[in-house]
């Protein structure tokens, strides 16, 4: 992705301002707490919405104390979801309550705690896993989910 | 409530015609064809004369509309811009008794109830000041609750009332404070309850398979969702609360530091307390109780011992903690020992000088 559009990423965030469009006039459905098929230390992938608008993930980002202030936290601005397996991309398209990278969110504490979303294209229908990638090849402080599972039917809730 | 009179109706056609800003200076002849129009009867010019006289002079009637004629405009008016007879379907009596309830509703103002709550407060305070211009004192200041501060989560009350109120399950993120963990919770709502100036949600928790109270301030991105509304049949909401002071139980594990089976961690277990009062505080607690299950034994010296049955909380251990050297517990020992550590805890605090 280009400079340009990175910067114009940087430009939607209203960091920890904007409000999550009308979700109910969206007519979608919610997967909760969905089964991956990879952990991440500190983040936890809460819960997907999906609507034929966007797709929406929220996580819950609980601090450490690896780091004395509880370490800070961002976002790659170029991070997608995909199909597992294939290299279709679906691009961020907004973050809420958490801030593109480089800038950060400074923990303060080692007992903070963070809940935020990102929105995504919105996925064609028919998929049932998917990879949300924030760096290829990343490590372990990166938010690589693998094999998230969407067809769970337990899990899926249409939206009222 | 009565139907009212054809006068009263042509007082507010009246009233409308002379607070219209879009045709000020209403003539009669004006006043009498919106009358024949909306109550579609025929009135005379001089009924419609008599409707003003007694809009303005009628004591009983108790407008005293300020009508003036202008004779530059050919037309009537009202000498105060800000007058209008639609707030007055009450008395003075009742007006006061009004502003002193309004008072009350101004205090949960800064609160973000719902969306047109605070504007109907407003709408309410305006209409009142209307009728407060000709009066010379406010009760506004008559009646000062404590202060209610914003808490985070008010922006999900109408989310949770409507929930409530059509029983449709919500889903929603729950942040534990005590445990530093996130959960996905797929809620069947009944109640919201307040508690120590917190709000909580009360609903059957499918995670938990019970029912379970969240904190409005842990609850994130509340979403309703279609599915079968799980009614609640075994718990008697109403007095869900009676043998508690607050909400949140002790944890049974620090009871007496042994581990515990879920099933003692989550009971609801009544327990007898003693607690022994200072003779300073004792008419403070016989002019108002703890808790509604309070007996109370006055001794010699002036001091009480005081009995409760009720479910330990952790408002109750606040409230004792509260009181300082007036309030000792005499029973559960375990509720004593926690008391003893809580503050041998806070006296090293103080003592070590680490704040």
């Amino acid at each position: 992705m280009s400079y340009s559009i990175y910067l114009n990423n940087i430009n939607k965030v209203y960091f920890n301002m904007k409000k999550v469009k009308d979700l109910r006039e969206m007519n979608g459905y919610i997967i909760s707490n969905p089964e991956i098929g990879n952990s991440n230390e500190n983040v936890q992938l809460l819960r997907i919405i999906v609507t034929k608008v966007e797709t929406k993930i929220d996580f819950g980002y609980q601090a450490t104390d690896f780091y004395d202030d509880g370490g800070w936290i961002k976002i790659n601005p170029l991070t997608f979801i995909r199909p597992s397996g294939t290299n279709k991309k679906f691009i961020l398209t907004n973050a809420y309550n958490i801030p593109y990278g480089p800038e950060v969110l400074q923990m303060n504490s080692t007992i903070g705690w963070r809940y935020f979303s990102l929105t995504f294209h919105p996925i064609a229908e028919g998929i049932d896993l998917i990879d949300l990638i924030e760096e290829e090849f990343g490590d372990k402080n990166d938010f690589n989910f693998f094999r998230i599972k969407l067809n769970e039917k337990s899990k899926i809730y249409k939206i009222y | 409530m009565p139907p009212k009179s054809e006068a009263v109706l042509r007082y507010e056609v009246i009233d409308r015609c002379l607070t219209n800003i879009y045709k000020r200076y209403p003539s009669m002849e004006d006043l009498q064809y919106k009358c024949e129009r909306e109550l579609k009867r025929s009135y005379t010019a001089h009924t419609i004369q008599r409707d003003i006289s007694a809009m303005k002079f009628d004591e009983k009637l108790g407008y005293m509309a300020p009508i003036k004629f202008s004779k530059q405009n050919n037309g009537y008016y009202y000498d105060d811009p800000n007058y209008t007879i639609r707030t007055f379907g009450i008395n003075d009596k009742e007006i006061e008794a009004i502003e002193l309830a309004a008072g009350v509703l101004q205090h949960f103002k800064g609160i973000k109830v719902n969306d047109t709550y605070n504007h109907a407060v407003d709408k309410l305070f305006s209409a009142l000041d209307i009728k407060k211009s000709s009066k010379e004192e406010s009760l506004e200041h008559a009646i000062q609750p404590e202060e209610s501060m914003y808490m985070r989560g008010m922006e999900h009350f109408e989310t949770l009332i409507n929930s409530i109120k059509k029983r449709i399950p919500v889903s929603f993120i729950h942040y534990s404070y005590e445990r530093k963990f996130f959960k996905t919770i797929i809620a069947h709502p009944y109640l919201l309850k307040e508690s120590n100036k917190r709000w909580y949600l009360v609903g059957y928790s499918e995670e938990h398979q019970e029912i379970r109270y969240f904190g409005l301030d842990r609850i994130y991105d509340p979403i309703l969702i279609d599915k079968a509304f799980v009614l609640n049949e075994k718990t008697d909401l109403r007095n869900l609360f009676n043998n508690k002071i607050g909400i949140n139980k002790i944890r049974a594990a620090k009871k007496n530091n042994r581990s515990l089976t879920e099933d003692e961690i989550d009971s609801e277990k009544l327990e007898d307390i003693r607690i022994w009062v200072s003779k300073e505080m004792a008419n403070y607690i016989k002019s108002m109780p703890l808790h509604s299950s309070q007996v109370i034994r006055e001794k010699e010296e002036g001091d009480l011992v005081i009995d409760l049955k009720l479910v330990p909380t952790t408002e109750l251990v606040s409230l004792i903690l509260s009181y300082g050297q007036n309030m000792c517990v005499m029973r559960p020992v375990w509720l004593k020992i926690q008391i003893i550590n809580e503050l041998q805890h806070l006296f090293e605090q103080y003592k070590q000088g680490l704040f």
